[in-house]
């Protein structure tokens, strides 16, 4: 397995060659980029539990650029790189190594992205996290709750989108993008706190 | 096959890049039964959602079920609804 994951490793591209890579195909990607890389840095993120960290840890992680929590989440994890120095950080696209991704499936069912991988020095799989933690979407599910009982006219929290009129559904999904849209202020240093108990078991003093 | 055509809807996250998936379910049912479905409405949605209605029974719900429906699972409703 750790030959495959070196040989995997040596095959990504850094954080710095993806968004590249974003901007340069423009688009609607590379608007997620750039809001995920601003939320990313103004976020108040806790950097002090990566300090027990020893040597840098390798990352790999699969991704794709057209998902929301794909560019939410790689921001974050270069920012940590490049504040503590504690992450080699490479990134594949998932589509293009999906038999990786059945080994490290979500919760063991599903080929969710972001799939990070931490890795030690011989390239064994220590463990991976996915998506997003748990807190955060049972936190925006709450509010999106919240959202529906204020306003009815969306159709109810209940209500599945193909039994809503055009015009609802339409006001629905823009009021439940822009909600999501208000909550980095927190979702940012959860998933950072995320990463930081899935790495920091690694390789620390 | 007999029974009366049957509605479908597939409503997908746009942005997570679901549609190929929505795609090949949808050639798969169009393969399948021809004019035994009145309609497909493919909706595009947001936050991971893929749900397939087959008329009014919500056959997959990826929030509810995970992942994605196989596609015999959508076929075999299908057929069960034109069986009514």
């Amino acid at each position: 397995m750790s030959e495959l994951l070196k040989e995997k490793f040596d095959q990504g591209r850094t954080i710095d060659q993806v968004k590249k890579e974003v901007e340069h195909a423009g688009g609607r990607s590379a608007e997620m980029w750039a809001f995920g890389e601003q939320a990313a840095a103004n976020a108040d993120i806790d950097f002090a539990p990566f300090e027990s960290i020893d040597e840098p840890i390798n990352l790999l992680i699969l991704s794709e650029e057209w998902c929301p929590d794909c560019t939410d989440g790689l921001p974050i994890v270069d920012r940590i790189a490049k504040e503590t120095g504690k992450f080699n950080a490479r990134v594949l696209k998932r589509d293009e190594h999906l038999e990786l991704a059945d080994l490290f499936l979500n919760k063991g069912l599903w080929r969710s992205i972001p799939t990070i991988i931490v890795l030690d020095d011989n390239f064994d799989a220590l463990g991976h996290i996915a998506e997003r933690p748990d807190e955060v979407t049972e936190k925006r599910t709450e509010l999106r709750k919240e959202m529906h009982a204020e306003h009815p006219e969306y159709g109810g929290f209940e209500t599945r989108p193909d039994e809503l009129s055009e015009d609802v559904r339409a006001a629905r999904m823009a009021a439940e993008t822009a909600l999501k849209a208000t909550t980095t202020e927190w979702s940012v240093p959860a998933i950072a706190t995320w990463i930081a108990d899935a790495t920091t078991g690694a390789r620390t003093s | 096959m007999t029974g009366k055509p049957v509605p479908i809807k597939i409503t997908y996250c746009a942005e997570c890049g679901y549609a190929p998936q929505t795609l090949e379910l949808t050639t798969a049912l169009m393969n399948t039964f021809k004019s035994s479905i009145s309609s497909i409405t493919i909706i595009p949605w947001h936050d991971g959602a893929f749900d397939v209605r087959v008329g009014d029974d919500l056959v997959h719900a990826m929030e509810r079920d995970g992942g994605f429906p196989k596609t015999d699972v959508v076929l075999d409703a299908v057929r069960a609804k034109l069986a009514e």
